[in-house]
């Protein structure tokens, strides 16, 4: 390659330009480096939710009144067991907890009793640590609660307000990993019964029902048999949560479909001075290149391999840039447009999802627009007769 | 001769600054593939551990999507300065009496 | 060597026929030295693109080696430019921002040459029109004379036995035309053949040259052996 003078001509080509094409370079990278984050993020989200999903319950029996979610009786955990084929019906308290009208906490009040649900603690937090945590009233707080209360002094423990006007204390047992902070950031979990006394449930109330039907043939029937056990009562499947967070980081709409539109009217603005570029400035040296013995397949083939060059260069520097910058660096900035940003700060870290179909449509789109905006021109330029041009 | 000698020189300097762009983002492409690699499902089993644990697999978005909030949704007063003042955009004074 | 049959050229402007050159007939020898004068738009530089199978001719034909020029398609037209031909224009045309040796090889790097044979031709043809001490110069850094000697060294060095030089001192003072003659006189030895179109009365002084060929509103005016 290096004795290869088209070779050697190629990058004496691209280096004499240096500054135009770094400029080049360098917008289309940007353009590929927003897009290609933006994408990471939604799909790393996606992933991420879909992934726990598994641990998510077939069904959620809520009770609602005056379109709103009220309370549910405990014993309907009964009348929900008498269905045939369901299991693992669970009872659910969760609930926001304001800490001021701005700042606020996810409840969740876990049935450590529960067979299954001291199963899954005991994966938590080790099992010398679990019966340390139930030996008290404790709780575990995500990454997110425990900034916003560190920052008001409660490092250890934390007094809660019911309802009721009465204080709740309860001690801060362990801090959740920021690894897992794109579920449980704002999460504290708490033992059952506290949990009912900090969200202001009675006893024998709680949030709703969770429960799972192993066969999915029989998911409508039994979704049928849970709607009539009484008037009021709405059934969430899996399936309307699975839908619900496709389109919640859906990267086709909303505000992703914003920032698109910016990037194609920015990308058609640099095509179009590529193309102007092209048609005038590189007009005398194509002309040049022509009257010397070059064929139109020689300049061609010079202008394709010079573009095709920056092309992949901007690309790959977009696009890596863009996962160091979401996978390595968590997504600064661009991060509190997706988790929000007006409340709890949110410490997640994303886990690294390339989504290769989607990337290369784009490199695709890109190239080819790209190519065509200096190919045209130079192939207009080189099928005139040179002499015109000079 | 020495004419020939450093204009051979510049043609290596122009193809060694090229290719160190070529190396330059071979290696940024491997090494950002090398951690997608070793990296991918990592963090995503601490997510599913805490999901099985709450049963709940909502993202953490700081704010209730499913919820509504009750607290604090209905302030008794409108201004924060003057909280005994009547506010504007009641007309209950007109009709009250 | 160069054979011109009935050559015309013409634009068609509102279903009329404005005649560029008029049935031009033509025949150079090789070795020879042919001056075309005339005056600005008389036609000159068109007759010599044409020759150069820069312009496509509206009829008649340029056989040059046996080869119709304005006949053959891109790809071995070009082949044959590169090959055959050398040409120097009135504005040097040299790439902008690459140095004097690597203008001069760009006939060569289509044709497929390595790199370091591409190179020292380059520097034999720059040694050849005397400016090899300004190789590594690019063209702004350079005098008109300095250009034009560099775009003789590109035309050269193919080693191509025709060579065109079109209005080749209109940008040159009067020392730098001479030392143009000079070297053109060198290529003259050589026994390449010369077709130089030019308004420019120092070639009048011209030792070397066979013919000269006045061209006036696109026909030949007279044709005189030197």
């Amino acid at each position: 390659m290096k004795n290869n003078s088209f070779f050697y001509f190629l990058t004496l080509n691209l280096l004499k330009e240096k500054r135009r094409y770094a400029g080049i370079v360098i917008i289309s990278s940007l353009l590929i480096f927003l897009l290609s984050s933006v994408l990471f993020i939604s799909s790393s989200i996606k992933q991420t939710l879909n992934y726990t999903l598994k641990a998510q319950p077939d069904f959620i029996v809520q009770n609602i009144k005056g379109g709103k979610v009220a309370p549910i009786n405990s014993n309907m955990v009964n009348k929900i067991l008498n269905i045939y084929g369901v299991e693992k019906v669970t009872k659910r308290v969760y609930g926001r907890y304001f800490f001021d009208d701005k700042y606020s906490t996810l409840i969740v009040g876990v049935d450590f009793l529960d067979e299954q649900s001291n199963k899954n603690l005991e994966t938590l937090i080790n099992s010398t640590d679990l019966k340390q945590f139930l030996s008290k009233e404790q709780m575990i707080i995500g990454q997110g609660v425990k900034n916003y209360l560190k920052t008001h002094y409660y490092n250890l423990e934390y007094n809660f307000l019911t309802p009721d006007g009465q204080m709740k204390n309860i001690k801060i047992f362990k801090t959740l990993s920021s690894k897992s902070a794109i579920i449980s950031n704002d999460e504290t979990i708490m033992p059952l019964k506290s949990a009912q006394k900090v969200l202001g449930l009675k006893e024998n109330k709680i949030t709703d029902i969770a429960l799972n039907v192993p066969n999915d043939s029989e998911w409508q029937t039994v979704k049928a048999k849970l709607q009539s056990l009484n008037f009021n009562i709405r059934v969430i499947s899996k399936k309307d949560m699975q839908k619900a967070y496709e389109s919640l980081f859906n990267y086709k709409g909303g505000l992703f479909l914003v920032l698109f539109l910016i990037v194609i009217a920015t990308f058609s603005l640099l095509l179009y001075l590529r193309y102007t570029l092209a048609a005038s400035l590189e007009r005398k040296e194509i002309a040049i290149l022509r009257a010397v013995g070059w064929s139109i397949k020689d300049v061609l083939k010079l202008k394709f391999l010079e573009n095709i060059f920056l092309v992949i260069f901007a690309f790959i520097l977009g696009s890596s840039l863009a996962y160091i910058f979401v996978f390595v660096l968590n997504a600064p900035l661009l991060k509190n447009i997706f988790l929000g940003g007006s409340n709890l700060t949110n410490f997640a870290k994303f886990t690294p999802v390339v989504d290769y179909g989607v990337l290369s449509t784009i490199f695709i789109i890109f190239t080819v627009a790209f190519l065509s905006s200096v190919l045209i021109p130079v192939w207009k330029i080189a099928v005139t007769e040179p002499k015109e041009a000079l | 001769m020495h004419i020939k000698i450093a204009l051979f020189k510049k043609g290596k300097t122009v193809i060694k600054e090229f290719l160190i762009y070529t190396i330059f983002i071979i290696i940024l492409f491997t090494a950002v593939n090398l951690h997608y690699f070793f990296s991918k499902n990592s963090i995503n089993r601490d997510s599913l551990t805490v999901a099985k644990v709450t049963k709940i697999t909502e993202p953490s978005l700081s704010v209730g999507i499913f919820e509504n909030r009750f607290l604090y949704l209905d302030k008794s007063f409108d201004n924060n300065v003057y909280p005994d003042m009547m506010s504007i955009n009641k007309t209950g004074f007109v009709y009250e009496k | 060597m160069v054979i011109i049959e009935n050559l015309n050229k013409f634009y068609e402007i509102d279903g009329q026929k404005q005649y560029i050159l008029n049935g031009i007939n033509l025949s150079v020898q090789k070795g020879e030295c042919v001056i075309l004068k005339g005056v600005s738009g008389s036609g000159k530089t068109t007759l010599l693109s044409i020759i150069a199978g820069l312009d496509k001719p509206s009829s008649g034909k340029v056989i040059i080696d046996g080869e119709a020029v304005s006949k053959l398609p891109d790809m071995h037209l070009s082949k044959f430019r590169a090959k055959k031909i050398g040409i120097v224009f009135q504005n040097f045309n040299l790439l902008e921002g690459v140095n004097l040796l690597d203008n001069t090889m760009v006939p060569l790097i289509a044709d497929k040459i390595g790199l370091k044979e591409a190179k020292d031709k380059a520097l034999n043809a720059l040694k050849l029109a005397n400016i090899e001490h300004k190789a590594n110069k690019i063209p702004s850094e350079l005098s008109g004379g300095e250009k034009q000697r560099g775009a003789i060294a590109r035309a050269l060095v193919a080693n191509p036995n025709l060579i065109l030089c079109d209005e080749p001192t209109a940008n040159l003072d009067r020392e730098n035309s001479l030392k143009f003659i000079s070297a053109l006189k060198k290529l003259h030895s050589m026994g390449k053949t010369l077709i130089i179109a030019t308004h420019d009365p120092i070639f009048e002084e011209l030792d070397f040259k066979h013919k000269v060929v006045e061209i006036s509103q696109g026909k030949i005016g007279f044709a005189v052996d030197a």
